[in-house]
């Protein structure tokens, strides 16, 4: 089963997604932070990561960029507040598979676990 | 020449009426009045004239013919008197004036044909007539009764009148008493009294006063007048004459002084006194007036420091009250009241009014700008008294005829307001110095009143500016605020869906648990109702927020220009009515033909298509409201939008069948910070406007409409290619 690293800014949401994710039998991992997010990146070398991209610190993007650096094959399923389609266009370039746009609906992120990951 | 007292009076007269004559013919207007008063001279210089060359001639025969010519002048003085009377009065009965006319001509049928007179030498100096039969008794009885009612008009046109046109018709009244009591005594030879024809002078001063009268129509005080000419006479003749006096008493003593250069003492004397009168005059002018106006001085002078005082007053109420106090006050009126413009209504509102009982029988009293008197003032912008106002325009005045004099103020031809002043509580009237007074008055006035409206459009302006800004820091803000209410929403979001998927898999792995318990499967179905709701209504709010967001940015976004999808701007304006109407459809109808491509900068388009449209909503439920007010339901309302590509650019059109716009408002459509919405939802007044700017300035395109009341508008705006 693949491996999944769930980062968001707000811990509750990285709680409840990786609570989800277990309803599938995907093995999952939380961070709030980025640099929690290396860590556990490092350590738990997940096959997928759902990121956050507006965060403090360190943005979604440039933490992908940096996950990419450690292991190229890491896909990516950005979260985002923005529906724009420079952010998409982004997304796309640093080699995310999809985009979805917050308020997270369960429903659509279920049809999207069953197309990537499943 | 032969001179006499008779001779020299002929002469005189003959002078000055020709001097009058042509002294009306250049200060004069072309009225009936002066043309009038041109006749009128014209009679009397022929009496004049006919008269002198009498008096200097022996041959009887030339004498007939002569007094043939006089006399003829004689008939025609009291017609052209009753004539000007008629006029200055204002008479109305026509059936009068022509039985004057024709009573003329049968008396200067009867001077022709030889029936009215005989000559005699008489006074050993000039042939005189003398009356013959009853035609010249007649005759004149009848100029008598003329000249005796026309007196009667004019002093019963004296008693109404008042101010201005009561001084001129005093004036005349005095004038002509004095000018016709003298002709009349010229009569008395005629019938047999030998009395030596003294009074000849008399209308000599009768036509310089009445002259003055009819072309001055501003006069001076009576009393100012008389003590003028008294000053005048003081120190002119009075101080000129002492040298003379002096040469003639003292030349025995200064004579064996000097020798031959005697007479320098008397020129030196002469210089002396010369230089000396004006000042005298000036000195004693100035002593008497003072005097004599010491009240009116006095008022002057508190009107023109007040004057000055005003322009600190910015409160337009205030200003307002001050000004109608301050002339009440100080020149002691019955009433005086303050009307200004009032632009958004196009009027002139009183906005003071103060009487003796502090309560104004005028209440609220409004003139529209196309009222007669509003378009008097317009082009006469100087103080002027009612009695000067044209008849119609003073009918049309109404309730207000109580007036006597009206100040406008105006800057720059523009017509700010104008103060309307009763009559004087010591019933004198207003003088030429008083408009003098009231001009520097009413620019003091005006000034202020300019100042005062500046201030408070500006205040208002700043108040919209102000609130604009704060639009506009909301919309600054708005990126940050909407980031933070979609975390949330993502929080509710997630929760929801963990609360709907939590149960769901409950169900599935405890089947048994929920067939045994059917209030429990009832209970957790609900709950996923529930979560399903609020997942719906997270999504909604999401939608708002989103708008808001959308809304807020149009301004901030970079301003690039570039070919977009027009379909987008009308798309996202309909959500955004949606949004802010909260409605569930925009009564829309889209046509954007073969290509909805644009040029320009998207976010500005957006936001003109979304001001557009607002506005054609807004029309739509104005319209709606109306009708169904007066139970008129049956209407189907309808945006259109429409796009046409030609080969210079893009047009745009959205039209709508709403309520349409009054002519009056459609100059000000793209005014800034004017509006007629009566929502709170919108009617910042700055959208037309912004529209404007951003095709004009930086599209470089046009914007304009048309309108009907009741039927709707049609903006459009054209957009040139790249």
């Amino acid at each position: 089963m693949p491996k999944v690293l769930v980062v968001d800014d707000e811990v509750e949401i990285t709680v409840f997604l990786c609570n989800f994710l277990k309803r599938f039998d995907i093995e999952s991992q939380k961070a709030s932070d980025p640099k929690t997010a290396l860590a556990a990146f490092n350590q738990f070398k997940p096959d997928w990561v759902f990121l956050d991209i507006k965060m403090p610190d360190k943005d979604g993007f440039e933490l992908l960029e940096e996950f990419k650096k450690i292991n190229s094959k890491v896909k990516a399923i950005m979260i985002t507040g923005k529906d724009d389609k420079e952010s998409q266009d982004k997304a796309k370039g640093l080699g995310a598979c999809d985009y979805i746009v917050k308020p997270l609906d369960l429903e659509e992120l279920h049809e999207k676990i069953e197309k990537h990951i499943l | 020449m032969i001179i006499n007292p008779f001779s020299i009076s002929c002469l005189i007269l003959a002078i000055t009426t020709l001097a009058m004559i042509f002294i009306t013919l250049f200060y004069g207007k072309k009225i009936l009045l002066h043309r009038l008063w041109i006749l009128f001279n014209a009679s009397v210089f022929i009496w004049a004239s006919g008269a002198f060359v009498i008096s200097q001639i022996t041959s009887e025969l030339l004498a007939v013919s002569l007094w043939k010519f006089a006399i003829t002048g004689i008939i025609f003085s009291p017609i052209f008197l009753f004539h000007i009377v008629y006029v200055l009065c204002e008479l109305t009965n026509k059936k009068i004036l022509i039985a004057v006319y024709v009573q003329g001509a049968l008396a200067v049928i009867a001077n022709f044909t030889g029936l009215l007179t005989n000559l005699e030498f008489m006074f050993d100096s000039f042939y005189y007539p003398i009356s013959i039969g009853y035609a010249y008794p007649l005759l004149y009885s009848s100029w008598v009764i003329i000249i005796l009612y026309a007196h009667y008009e004019l002093f019963r046109g004296y008693r109404k009148s008042s101010g201005i046109k009561r001084n001129q018709l005093l004036y005349f009244f005095i004038g002509t008493m004095s000018g016709f009591t003298g002709a009349a005594i010229n009569f008395f030879p005629v019938f047999g009294f030998k009395f030596y024809p003294y009074s000849n002078f008399l209308p000599t001063i009768y036509c310089v006063i009445a002259t003055y009268a009819i072309l001055r129509y501003r006069l001076m005080d009576i009393r100012v007048f008389v003590s003028r000419a008294a000053a005048f006479l003081i120190s002119y003749p009075i101080f000129l004459s002492i040298p003379f006096i002096f040469a003639y008493r003292m030349y025995g003593v200064i004579y064996p002084l000097l020798g031959v250069h005697w007479w320098l003492v008397p020129a030196v004397l002469i210089i002396f006194f010369a230089s000396l009168s004006p000042l005298a005059y000036g000195q004693l002018r100035i002593r008497m007036e003072e005097r004599l106006l010491s009240e009116q001085k006095h008022y002057q002078k508190l009107l023109l420091q007040a004057a000055s005082g005003m322009a600190t007053e910015h409160n337009l109420n205030k200003l307002a009250k001050l000004i109608v106090y301050i002339v009440k006050r100080a020149v002691k009126i019955d009433f005086a009241a303050i009307f200004i413009d009032d632009k958004s209504n196009g009027v002139y509102r009183m906005k003071s009014f103060r009487d003796h009982q502090k309560i104004s029988p005028y209440e609220n009293i409004t003139f529209l700008y196309e009222h007669p008197f509003i378009q008097y003032l317009t082009k006469h912008t100087e103080p002027c008294l009612y009695d000067e106002l044209p008849q119609d325009i003073r009918q049309s005045l109404g309730a207000l005829s109580g007036a006597a004099m009206i100040v406008p103020s105006a800057v720059q031809e523009n017509l700010l307001g104008f103060v309307l002043l009763g009559t004087k509580l010591n019933k004198q009237p207003y003088s030429d110095d008083d408009i003098n007074v009231f001009k520097i008055l009413s620019h003091q006035a005006a000034l202020a009143i300019e100042n005062s409206l500046f201030m408070e459009e500006t205040k208002m302006a700043q108040e919209k500016i102000f609130t604009a800004e704060k639009l506009a820091s909301i919309g600054g803000m708005a990126d940050g605020v909407a980031h933070q209410i979609k975390n949330r929403l993502n929080q509710f979001s997630v929760a929801s869906g963990e609360l709907k998927y939590e149960i769901r898999d409950y169900l599935k792995k405890n089947p048994q648990v929920t067939k045994a318990n059917k209030d429990l499967k009832k209970t957790l179905d609900y709950l996923v109702t529930i979560a399903d709701s609020l997942i719906t209504n997270v999504k909604r709010t999401d939608g708002i927020v989103k708008g808001i967001l959308n809304f807020a940015r149009v301004e901030e976004t970079a301003t690039f220009f570039s070919n977009f999808s027009l379909k987008e701007s009308v798309d996202l304006s309909a959500e955004l009515l949606r949004i802010k109407h909260e409605i569930s459809e925009v009564p829309l109808e889209v046509d954007l033909g073969s290509s909805d491509s644009v040029y320009g900068v998207k976010s500005q388009i957006t936001e003109a298509v979304y001001n557009l449209m607002d506005n054609a909503y807004e029309a739509l439920q104005e319209k709606k409201t109306l009708l169904a007010k007066e139970g008129r339901d049956a209407f189907k309302p309808l945006i259109k939008v429409k796009l046409s590509q030609k080969a210079s650019g893009s047009r745009l059109e959205i039209s709508d069948n709403g309520i349409g716009m009054h002519d009056e408002n459609k100059a000000k459509v793209f005014a800034p910070f004017f509006t007629t919405k009566s929502s709170y939802k919108s009617g910042t007044g700055i959208g037309m406007y912004v529209v404007k700017r951003m095709v004009e300035e930086n599209h470089h395109g046009k914007v304009g409409f048309t309108s009907v009341y009741m039927e709707g508008t049609k903006f459009f705006v054209e957009l040139p290619k790249k």
